[in-house]
């Protein structure tokens, strides 16, 4: 597992929905752009504990928590919504 | 599973993305309990909705150029080579393969080169001493006799007609302590000089080789072992060496 075809074939086929839902949730093009960038290099660290199965989903949750940590640091709010809970 | 924990699951169950155990306890939660089913149909309802009429955006070419040029090339993979199996599958294969050759050159050394040392060392002392040949002739029935008388076995002594070759004659030569037959051709001036000696003890491995500018070719069958020395390229010399070996063939001596 690893490597540039695996995560190719597996990431990458959903990028527009992990720009679509980062979009939804931080509102402007160039934050939602920053946000699925570090999901996705956040998928690739930790792309050797991925075992299969729901890729998309998994990728999903990073986009989220990406997205509420960033909205966290960038506009000091507190942000509270079941989205935020792993669906694990 | 109580209304606090479905509420938890309840995305996660409309995702789909929850594990089936979890899947089924939420699922009996929800046929049992009316406020849960009533948030599950609410979330349900929400969902359509803003999947109905919330924007829908595409991810722009260059995010995808960025990431793409994100994703680890084969960088990662040569970092992380040693975790591959292959690895060590080649790894234990290449020791098998010099444990094998070290036995093989232990049991059964290459003594082609040292042979071909001592042979170069005896060619080119006949044509410093100008003594190429003790018997100079073109004629087989006169070379081989005397080459057999002179030795204690009968070197094969042959004509390569049509080849170029032509038989200059033949001497007596030590290598190794061991009187061998040494008979010359010439092919335009260039020399050969073919060493011949039967096998009994050792048997000289093939090889080509290259001495002292002298281009070397050794083999042996089941009756000699033999050398050619010359100054003809590899390529003529092998040559050389197959045409004596086709001619042994046809005409078994």
């Amino acid at each position: 597992m690893g490597g540039r075809s695996h995560f190719e074939e597996h990431f990458l086929p959903h990028l527009d929905a992990a720009y679509n839902l980062a979009r939804w949730i931080v509102g402007t093009d160039q934050d939602a752009q920053g946000v699925v960038q570090e999901a996705y290099l956040r998928a690739m660290q930790g792309l050797e504990g991925f075992r299969g199965g729901k890729g998309r989903a998994w990728l999903m949750t990073i986009v989220r928590n990406t997205a509420y940590s960033w909205i966290r640091k960038n506009h000091n709010v507190s942000t509270k919504s079941r989205a935020e809970t792993p669906p694990k | 599973m109580n209304c606090d924990e479905a509420d938890r699951l309840m995305d996660a169950y409309l995702d789909g993305v929850l594990e089936l155990t979890r899947q089924i306890e939420i699922e009996r939660h929800l046929s049992r309990c009316h406020a849960c089913q009533s948030l599950a149909q609410q979330c349900q309802e929400f969902r359509s909705f803003f999947s109905a009429n919330a924007p829908t955006y595409k991810a722009p070419p260059e995010l995808r150029a960025r990431i793409l040029a994100m994703v680890p090339d084969e960088k990662v993979k040569r970092v992380r080579f040693w975790r591959e199996p292959w690895v060590y599958a080649t790894a234990a294969a290449a020791v098998v393969l010099l444990t094998l050759c070290v036995a093989l050159t232990i049991l059964f050394p290459d003594n082609g080169k040292e042979f071909s040392s001592v042979a170069v060392l005896d060619h080119s002392r006949s044509l410093a001493a100008n003594h190429l040949v003790d018997v100079a002739s073109a004629d087989l029935g006169v070379v081989r006799p005397w080459l057999t008388a002179k030795l204690d076995f009968s070197p094969p002594v042959v004509d390569l007609p049509g080849s170029g070759y032509l038989l200059v004659g033949g001497r007596i030569d030590v290598i190794r302590n061991r009187p061998v037959a040494a008979v010359v051709y010439e092919q335009k001036g260039d020399l050969v000089t073919l060493f011949c000696w039967p096998v009994n003890r050792d048997l000289v491995s093939n090889g080509n080789y290259l001495i002292q500018g002298y281009h070397v070719c050794t083999w042996s069958n089941a009756q000699c072992n033999y050398i050619a020395v010359s100054k003809l390229d590899s390529r003529e010399l092998d040559q050389f060496a197959d045409l004596f070996r086709d001619h042994l063939q046809s005409n078994p001596y």
